[in-house]
């Protein structure tokens, strides 16, 4: 479970600075910068709302303003680093905004509603455990379910980890398996399955 | 009531089956292509930019044409004020003369003797045609518009 996806390549990440110099191939570059980070901006975003379709506007979003400050020649070392840091900071406004649309309910209690499709049992069982697991996961502290994100949707491995978050790796074992065991814990208690 | 049969195998395994499933359901399964905002810019050819500069100047030119007329109609313009020491005095409690074909008869305000308001005015105008002699002309210059007024006074003789 260790496998880290191509996408993860950091060597090449960390000193691509966005200069003002730009050439011909400015859009290709931007591409691939896209490529290796949009879907941990994705998952940073994710962690915070737990929602897919939420974390893809923050993203998309994140890019856009990296976008506007390639065009208008403005230096960025560490875009990466820069990147992430844009996707935590719309997504904590994002939860400002959505408490002003929403008041005291948050938008994520229709997350768990589904259509009343005649699926099979084993879909139904399915959906039911993923409904209870968000619900599980929501209410988890943010830091548990950023560091769940990278690990089982990015499929991060400890190292990639900790060099995303700036920690060492015993931090991210230690981190990960707190946040596994407050997880089986939860669950349990909601009664999801006494197997974890 | 929440209790599942078995969605997951037992162990620590299931819940890194149960994460795994889970997310993995969650990443979006075709990821969007980035698309840079377009930059809106407005569309003006050069031929359509030159034509438009020539109706600013020559809208220019006319608008300053229109105002030296209406300076020059202004100054041409008699310009008499009403003698207060002269006026007839009017009696508020009079009731107006009225005359059955013209209408209610406004009294002159001059006293008798004086022309009215009308004849002085043309006197005047009269009398300015005969004194000075004005000139108006419309002059562009390395793509500037000018105008020119020359006024000469005319000698009585």
């Amino acid at each position: 479970m260790n496998a880290t996806p191509p996408m993860a390549d950091l060597s090449s990440t960390r000193a691509a600075p966005v200069s003002a110099a730009r050439s011909g191939q400015e859009r290709t570059d931007f591409d691939s910068l896209y490529q290796r980070h949009s879907r941990e901006v994705w998952a940073i975003a994710y962690a915070r709302w737990m929602n897919a379709d939420t974390a893809m506007d923050i993203a998309q979003e994140a890019f856009l303003r990296l976008w506007k400050k390639w065009e208008e020649g403005e230096e960025i070392v560490n875009p990466r680093a820069w990147l992430l840091r844009v996707a935590r900071n719309l997504a904590e406004d994002h939860a400002k905004s959505a408490f002003r649309r929403n008041g005291t309910h948050p938008p994520a209690t229709m997350n768990g509603v589904q259509a009343r499709d005649d699926a099979p049992l084993e879909k139904l069982e399915k959906e039911e455990a993923f409904a209870q697991l968000r619900h599980t996961l929501q209410d988890m502290p943010q830091a548990d379910r950023e560091i769940l994100t990278l690990r089982y949707a990015l499929e991060y491995n400890t190292d990639t980890i900790a060099e995303m978050l700036g920690i060492n790796t015993t931090a991210v074992h230690m981190r990960l398996s707190r946040a596994r065991q407050r997880l089986a814990d939860r669950l349990k208690a909601r009664g999801v399955s006494d197997d974890l | 009531m929440n209790r599942m049969a078995h969605p997951v195998p037992p162990g620590e395994e299931a819940l890194d089956a149960l994460l795994g499933a889970f997310f993995k359901a969650e990443m979006p399964a075709t990821w969007p292509a980035f698309q840079p905002p377009l930059r809106v810019l407005p569309f003006r050819p050069a031929a359509q930019a030159g034509k438009r500069r020539g109706f600013f100047l020559s809208s220019r030119v006319v608008l300053a044409a229109s105002v030296a007329l209406l300076l020059l109609a202004a100054w041409l313009m008699p310009r008499g004020p009403l003698s207060d020491s002269g006026s007839t005095k009017i009696n508020p409690g009079q009731p107006a003369a009225y005359d059955p074909k013209k209408g209610p008869v406004i009294p002159e305000l001059l006293p008798p003797g004086l022309p009215s308001l009308e004849e002085g005015q043309k006197a005047k105008e009269k009398e300015a045609e005969k004194k000075m002699k004005s000139s108006l002309r419309l002059e562009q210059k390395d793509g500037r518009g000018t105008i020119r007024i020359d006024v000469e006074e005319l000698s009585d003789k």
